[in-house]
């Protein structure tokens, strides 16, 4: 299903015209290359997602939690009768989560073989942005995790590689008890 | 694929089907034969297996399967001279027929055995000269031990091609077609290289090869009815899981009806209101030309809300019909599903019987297998999880719990041993026993294994010894033997059968035998589960895993341990909040779950216990392979997720006592690392201390007595001594002493834990230099954990 069919008509069509506008002005230019991005906020950072790893965004969703998990598992959500983990992003990129800002926003996401939710504050806008407006990562963001960005933009909002981090086998849950 | 091959594949698939049937009738009937019936009914069953084997030749011959034909042909002519009793069905005769079988059974799975040998053999059985009054059993045992002799009557034969012997003690192993090779040991493929060193060729290949063709059954499996189709697992499979669904949005649909009547009653508290209004209009109506506007208004509002309440009752109505309607289907459709993968038990019966006969022949006892029950059905998936777990017990049986026949007379027993399988349905669980009139559990044996294994020491129950055997490794057998021996066994029975989420109780009753009752779920699909509540949140506990609830009337403490008394005996108590590490506050009225997985058992304390419901579990999914107390997940009627929790595991954390593991590496590097000798001849007390000391963050070394003490004490950095009084060898008191009494740990912080009150074992304990004192009844953790900081 199109990435387009979660939003409403009125919605659709303002995306559609901003992907034309970029567009025509790759034209005119003839050399601009451009990606589509879905705008995040996790806590107070933004972030870019590329939209082609995106399959869905849910607004309002009730997490129910698992337990006996690491902390970057949120729990489970019922999306259309399918039961979708859920993971915290904030964790995954070490954000500090601040008690009063509750994230309900789940981005379902590919990984290669399965779908798994990111769960994010916020998740509502589409653009497009030209390439050269990434930038490289520079080496003083003491992430951790450099190879979860792909580049950044002036402002500082990361572009996130969601490929790398949902196959990341730290990801991967396989405990027993002693 | 032309034509050609098209109807070729689709004729192998047919052959494979019947070839599969004939298998098993022969294995049946020669089953029957070997228990020497009658006359009349062995001339009967010998003209059905050489019928069987007849049409065998024939299929083999129609798709062109040359080998299964051959040997489809020599066994006919050995049936045809048994049957015209020019051939006695010994033994001996019956080990060679069953490898044949064993051998088609190979080429239905698509291997290519050399049939070479097998098929000398079995024309040796045909060409044997007529028996004499007493049949020579010099002729016979050569055999049996796999070399190829001409018969000692006249007849010369060209010596046998000198190939590899099959030995017939190969039949040992049922030629069950091993499903996609699973990295966990299990307990048929290991037994099996054990077998005698007299190995053909054709065994190698058949390790991990897949089973070709459509139906992977193992011949002795097949059904026996008349008017079947066969069906791929994997159609009923999707059968079973769009019925699941459906269950779910019946579910979805019920909770509808619930939202409906919510509805109308919202709105059935609008008359109330709207009287009120009514009273005014009167006065408004009479005041001027807009209130008579309203009023029209009010009263057209009025007319068309009591419109939409009736539309709302009759849909309520109507969806109630639909939803009953759908309920009854939805109920009925399940049914049916689940009854198409039911199987009858005694499916397995030729497979329990064959391995029985086998079991025995190779250790030379003599053995019975009774069936009952064998009508009840489980589902298929669950009766293919019980195989294996199965034949293990039924080997056991033989090797460990029936005597040699001698014994068996001497003791007054028959000389054939009775091994049996009794099956009942018990609601939602199927319990299946397998008891024997053995000798019951070799208690001392077991004793000195887990002794010589560094399990076991000072006191244990007969409870305790018991459940040392399903402890990996232990074993009573001196010495191993073909089917027994390996310490492997039991404790793989027990984890398949967890993870059916099913549980195994086994009663021993010493000098007549023991009995395994193995509880399983009668379908897996759906499991029938309990929801329970812990502070604000839902969870589901499997049913199968559960004994009963009961209110806590009061509960004790043992040795820093909340227990409870169940049924007289006394069991630990696990918050299960705490056992999942959820926020949870302390409940008013909490229940106890009771839980058992093998012989352990939990009680669970629980907010509360809301209903039974029967969910489709599903695993979590990736990137969730396995969290721990986690056994899969399912949508409530509302929509909402459940997480099932893993019985096995819940217990597991029990009996180490902790309830919450898993300390994470950083956590655990933390703390700077104290060491600390834990000193008792309970094995209980000291793996309760353990775990309890390891949890706060020191590091645990542990001794029986003084004497073992006082050796660990110079091997190891210890930094504090915890020691129980009463010990042989060298008693608490004495270890204080000789601690003190030595320069180099004079200063070391010694603490005794007791369980004698008096003040003058109080004084002993000061007088040889103890730190501190402490009394087992009123011990809590707290207490203990307080003293060594303070000491430290």
């Amino acid at each position: 299903m199109s990435f387009y069919n979660y939003f409403d008509e009125a919605q659709q069509e303002i995306l559609r015209e901003r992907a034309r506008r970029v567009a025509t002005a790759a034209q005119e230019n003839n050399t601009i290359a451009v990606r589509e991005v879905l705008l995040a906020r996790v806590q107070n950072e933004r972030y870019m997602l590329p939209v082609e790893a995106v399959l869905a965004v849910y607004e309002d969703a009730l997490v129910t939690p698992i337990p006996c998990v690491p902390a970057f598992v949120a729990g489970l959500v019922n999306l259309r009768g399918h039961l979708v983990p859920v993971l915290d992003l904030a964790s995954l990129l070490n954000v500090t989560r601040s008690p009063d800002q509750v994230a309900s926003t789940i981005v379902v996401a590919a990984a290669h073989d399965y779908q798994v939710g990111l769960l994010v504050d916020q998740a509502n806008d589409v653009q497009a942005i030209a390439e050269e407006q990434i930038l490289p990562v520079p080496i003083t963001l003491e992430l951790g995790h450099e190879t979860y960005l792909q580049g950044v933009t002036v402002e500082g909002v990361a572009l996130l590689n969601l490929h790398a981090i949902l196959s990341d086998p730290a990801l991967n849950v396989d405990q027993q008890l002693a | 694929m032309s034509r050609d091959d098209e109807l070729l594949k689709e004729l192998l698939q047919t052959f494979q089907a019947e070839a599969a049937e004939h298998l098993g009738n022969m294995n049946q009937t020669l089953l029957k034969l070997e228990r020497q019936p009658a006359e009349r009914t062995r001339v009967t069953l010998l003209q059905d297996a050489f019928r069987t084997a007849h049409s065998l030749k024939g299929a083999a011959r129609a798709v062109g399967l040359e080998d299964i034909e051959r040997i489809a042909h020599v066994m006919e002519d050995v049936l045809k001279r048994a049957r015209d009793h020019k051939l006695q069905l010994d033994p001996g005769a019956c080990d060679i027929l069953y490898n044949a079988l064993d051998f088609i059974q190979m080429m239905l799975d698509g291997k290519t055995p050399d049939i070479d040998p097998i098929c000398q053999q079995i024309a040796d059985l045909a060409a044997e000269p007529l028996p004499e009054p007493e049949p020579e059993p010099a002729a016979r045992p050569a055999k049996t031990n796999g070399e190829i002799k001409p018969a000692p009557a006249a007849k010369a034969k060209a010596p046998p091609k000198p190939a590899p012997e099959p030995a017939p003690v190969q039949a040992v192993e049922p030629p069950a077609p091993e499903p996609e090779p699973e990295p966990v040991v299990q307990p048929a493929a290991v037994a099996h290289p054990v077998e005698p060193v007299h190995t053909p060729a054709p065994e190698q290949n058949r390790n991990h090869e897949k089973p070709q063709g459509g139906d992977p059954q193992h011949p002795l499996m097949s059904s026996e009815s008349d008017e079947t189709i066969r069906v791929s697992i994997s159609k009923l499979d999707a059968l079973m899981a769009q019925a699941g669904e459906l269950l779910v949005a019946k579910i979805g649909a019920e909770q509808r009806v619930a939202d409906m009547q919510d509805v109308r009653a919202q709105l059935a508290q609008w008359p109330k209101a709207w009287r009120e209004i009514k009273a005014l209009f009167p006065r408004v109506a009479s005041s001027n030309d807009a209130g008579r506007q309203l009023v029209e208004m009010l009263n057209r509002h009025y007319d068309y809300l009591q419109n939409v309440t009736r539309q709302i009752s009759v849909t309520e109505q109507d969806i109630n019909r639909d939803t009953l309607r759908l309920g009854m289907v939805t109920g009925r459709l399940q049914d049916e599903v689940r009854r198409v993968r039911m199987v009858p038990f005694q499916t397995f019966e030729s497979l329990l019987q064959r391995t029985l006969r086998d079991a025995a022949r190779t250790e030379n006892k003599q053995a019975v297998l009774l069936l009952e029950g064998g009508e009840v059905e489980l589902d298929k998936k669950v009766l293919e999880a019980l195989k294996d777990p199965l034949l293990h017990l039924l080997r056991n049986a033989v090797g460990h719990g029936l005597e040699m026949p001698d014994d068996r007379v001497k003791k007054g027993k028959p000389a054939e041993g009775k091994v049996g399988i009794t099956v009942s349905q018990h609601g939602s669980e199927v319990w299946i026993i397998v008891h024997d009139d053995g000798h019951g559990f070799d208690l001392d044996g077991l004793r000195r294994a887990a002794k010589a294994a560094g399990m076991a020491e000072g006191d244990t129950s007969a409870d305790d010894v018991i459940a040392y055997a399903f402890q990996p490794g232990i074993t009573t057998n001196q010495k191993v033997t073909a089917i027994s021996g390996r310490g492997v066994g039991l404790d793989v029975v027990r984890q398949q059968l967890e993870n059916l989420q099913g549980r195994i109780v086994v009663k021993n009753n010493p000098g007549h035998g023991a009995s395994f009752q193995l509880i399983v779920p009668v379908s897996l699909a759906m499991t029938r589960v309990l929801l329970v509540s812990t502070g604000p949140e839902l969870y589901a506990l499997p049913l199968a895993s559960i004994e009963k609830i009961i209110g806590i009337r009061s509960t004790f403490s043992v040795e820093g341990q909340t227990m409870i008394t169940v049924d007289g005996r006394p069991l630990p108590l696990i918050s299960l909040g705490a056992a999942l590490r959820r926020p949870a506050p302390m409940p008013k009225n909490p229940l106890a779950v009771i839980m058992g997985i093998a012989e352990q058992r939990l009680a669970l304390l629980v907010d509360d216990v809301l209903t039974e419901q029967e969910l489709a579990i599903k695993p979590l999914g990736k990137p969730l392979l396995r969290v721990p107390n986690v056994a899969g997940a399912a949508v409530l009627g509302n929509g909402e997720p459940i997480i099932i929790l893993n019985a096995a595991d819940l217990v597991k954390s029990s009996r180490s006592a902790r309830g919450i593991t898993i300390l994470s590496q950083a956590e655990r590097e933390q703390k700077p690392k104290y060491w600390i000798l834990v000193v008792d001849d309970s094995i209980t007390t000291r793996t309760l201390e353990k775990n309890i000391l390891e949890t706060a963050g020191y590091e645990v070394v542990t001794a029986t007595d003084g004497r073992e003490a006082v050796a660990q004490l110079k091997k190891n950095p210890i930094s504090l001594v915890v020691s129980d009084v009463q010990m042989p060898n060298l008693d608490g008191i004495g270890l204080c002493t000789e601690i003190r009494g030595s320069s180099e740990y004079k200063e070391m912080p010694i603490i005794l834990v007791t369980s004698l009150e008096n003040p003058e074992d109080r004084e002993r304990g000061m007088m040889a230099g103890a730190n501190a004192y402490i009394v087992k009844r009123g011990f809590n953790q707290a207490e203990l954990l307080a003293t060594i900081t303070q000491l430290l």
